[in-house]
């Protein structure tokens, strides 16, 4: 307990509150820019905090990295462009119900599930940090394996209907992985002698692609039909008001609790990432809304504006961003790619993250814990003044002029993560395919979740294979690898039971 | 957009789908047949997998009906090929030395025409402040390194 009053003392100094609080104003209005992910936030913002005492230069840091990944719903929601990966399942029920002239309510609610998720998290850093540490190091090759392969067959849930061509989706983000040199041998695979995709294709660029660019094509393509309709485009949705009502929050608790509870146990894991949290968190969802609320009267369908659609995403989001702190500070293992960067923002005032910050450095270590429930907290009141009025006003744009600073947007986003030209054609190449997947009913979360997982399953595979000698049943060793095996049966179970519901369903036919 | 003639006919974009994917995947799986024995495992599996998977789309589109005509496909979707047309056009005078205010005013243009706006004052008043804008924020206050720019000394940094 001396410790944690140790970090609140240290976090309430008024100079380090104040750069948490701006640092969560400046990662929510950068998050919330189409093209500017989590990453590029917090990589932009490191620079600044050279200058700074350490405790004011890192909780500058936690308040960006919470924020950005809160900010990202911003947009997704408005105008259907995911400002971070990590809002990019949230885009899809957000930007429905904005259409649906709820978009303070669908605000609200991603706003508020940021919160929830973040702030249960940041309880259980604060009190279990330790401990967790060590059930994260229980995973090896196996049981990180069976991790992706869980992750993996969460995509099942999100289908409904569209097996085939989900999978067809999830292979291609898999073969798309495989460019680069291979993790396992350092084979040059699909580089064509070029350098620039020798590290595979570029993230940052990639993603700019499949969500901002293929959304400008829909945009422009969608003001032209308008206009062929009506002579008129219709304007970007109003923002109206931002009331949850009890029986809206009563409704999403159980939602919030799954969410912050994948996004916690996912999050803690090294190397798992957001996105596999957001991925299951979302199926979830999808299940539960499917099993409680489809069909009934006055209920969208899913995807169409359902807010667990918006609330378990948002939820595991800011759930992941605390509890990938665990395995960051304890052991100095970053859980995702933005938590890797705060290793860059640690080093640059001289610590390194481990056991050894915790005896060297216990105040600054307990500050940054603390300073993520503080970070939490304050986000609701901080998020709701930008949303009024930085956000109103950068959504009050004409949509006609918005395609041009979208476009933008995405094109310098794409160049500005390491100032390349090659980048800009990985995003033009990437958003028209992705435009092309969506006239042929591909969907696009799939491949984004092959794309992140591919070379840690193959990595992970081909490690395993070897301590095996070639054997597969080491997966389902229960003896030995019992993770590996419980999380094999439960991704063999989430594709049996829809498959085994529409043998079903047809032979009642 | 799908009519009551498109409803008869084959589901054209599920079998474009399969074929591309077979092809890709063909593609990816005899590149990776070249690559050595512990590289190409998991490329060719998953290759395999996408072509049977192409496959599949085929064989489905065949059986089932719908999914629009060819040719309202393409006249539907001409205003992302413009868009996709311009972008790139961008990135050929950004990245081969036009520097960074003239290609970007000229892509704001092209967009907000196409996008359906008219009035010329109009068009040039928001390029003109897009522009501005975007230069301040990357080129001013982030300091993201432009290409080598071929325009003379003085609009180096332009």
């Amino acid at each position: 307990m001396d410790l944690i009053a140790i970090g609140f003392s240290t976090l309430f100094e008024p100079a380090v509150i104040l750069m948490l609080v701006a640092g969560l104003f400046a990662g929510l209005i950068v998050g919330s820019i189409p093209g500017i992910n989590d990453n590029i936030a917090f990589a932009v913002f490191i620079p600044f905090s050279f200058a700074m005492p350490a405790a004011q230069a890192l909780a500058l840091m936690v308040g960006v990295y919470c924020a950005a990944a809160s900010g990202g719903a911003i947009p997704a929601i408005m105008i259907k462009v995911p400002g971070t990966a990590s809002a990019l399942l949230t885009a899809v029920d957000g930007n429905a119900m904005a259409r649906n002239n709820q978009a303070g309510k669908a605000l609200s609610i991603a706003l508020t599930s940021s919160v929830i998720g973040g702030t249960l998290c940041s309880f259980v850093l604060l009190l279990f940090a330790p401990v967790l540490a060590k059930l994260a190091l229980l995973f090896g090759f196996v049981e990180t394996f069976a991790l992706t392969v869980l992750g993996l067959s969460s995509v099942v849930g999100m289908l409904a209907g569209n097996v085939l061509r989900g999978l067809a989706s999830a292979l291609i983000g898999l073969l798309v992985s495989t460019i680069g040199f291979s993790l396992t041998t350092g084979y040059p695979r699909f580089t064509f002698d070029n350098v620039n995709l020798i590290e595979g294709v570029p993230f940052v660029p990639l993603l700019v692609g499949l969500f901002g660019i293929a959304s400008i094509f829909e945009l422009v393509v969608d003001i032209a039909r308008e206009r062929g309709e009506s002579g008129t485009s219709q304007g970007l949705p109003r923002i109206g008001s931002m009331r949850l009502g009890r029986s809206l929050i009563r409704r999403l608790l159980p939602v919030w609790a799954t969410s912050a509870t994948i996004g916690n146990l996912i999050g803690m894991l090294p190397g798992a990432g957001m996105l596999m949290a957001i991925y299951l968190s979302y199926d979830q969802a999808a299940r539960r809304f499917r099993r409680k609320y489809a069909g009934s009267p006055g209920e969208p369908k899913w995807g169409e504006g359902a807010p667990e659609g918006i609330a378990a995403p948002e939820s595991a989001n800011n759930a992941v961003t605390a509890s990938s702190m665990v395995p960051l500070l304890s052991l100095g293992i970053p859980g995702n790619s933005t938590s890797a960067l705060f290793i860059g923002a640690l080093g640059v005032q001289g610590m390194v993250p481990g056991p050894l910050l915790f005896s060297q450095n216990a105040d600054i270590a307990w500050m940054i814990i603390v300073a993520f429930l503080v970070a939490n907290l304050l986000m609701w009141p901080i998020a709701f003044v930008v949303i009024k009025s930085v956000s109103r006003t950068v959504f009050a744009i004409r949509k006609e002029v918005l395609v041009g600073v979208i476009a933008l947007l995405c094109v310098l986003g794409a160049y500005a993560d390491g100032a390349n030209s090659f980048n800009i054609w990985v995003a033009l190449i990437a958003g028209f395919a992705a435009y092309l997947m969506k006239l042929a009913s591909i969907p696009l979360g799939p491949a984004i979740l092959g794309l992140v997982l591919g070379g840690q399953m193959e990595s992970a595979l081909s490690n395993s294979l070897s301590v095996s000698g070639g054997s597969w049943l080491i997966f389902v060793d229960v003896r030995n690898h019992p993770i590996s095996a419980a999380m094999i049966a439960i991704a063999m179970l989430m594709w049996a039971i829809p498959i085994l519901r529409y043998l079903k369903e047809r032979a009642a036919r | 957009m799908p009519n009551s003639d498109t409803r008869t006919t084959t589901d054209m974009r599920g079998l474009t789908a399969g074929a591309v994917l077979v092809i890709v995947s063909g593609t990816a799986a005899f590149h990776a047949l070249t690559f050595d024995a512990d590289s190409r495992m998991f490329p060719l599996t998953v290759a395999a997998l996408l072509a049977m998977t192409g496959a599949g789309l085929i064989l489905n589109s065949l059986v089932s009906r719908g999914g629009g005509g060819a040719v309202m496909l393409v006249r539907s979707n001409r205003p992302a090929v413009f868009t996709a047309a311009i972008i790139a056009v961008w990135a050929t005078l950004f990245a081969g030395g036009a520097g960074f205010v003239l290609p970007t005013f000229l892509m704001q243009v092209a967009l907000l025409y196409l996008a359906g706006l008219r009035r010329p004052a109009y068009i040039a008043a928001t390029a003109i402040l897009v522009t501005a804008v975007a230069y301040l924020l990357f080129v001013v206050l982030l300091d993201i390194p432009m290409p080598p720019s071929l325009l003379p000394p003085v609009f180096q940094d332009f």
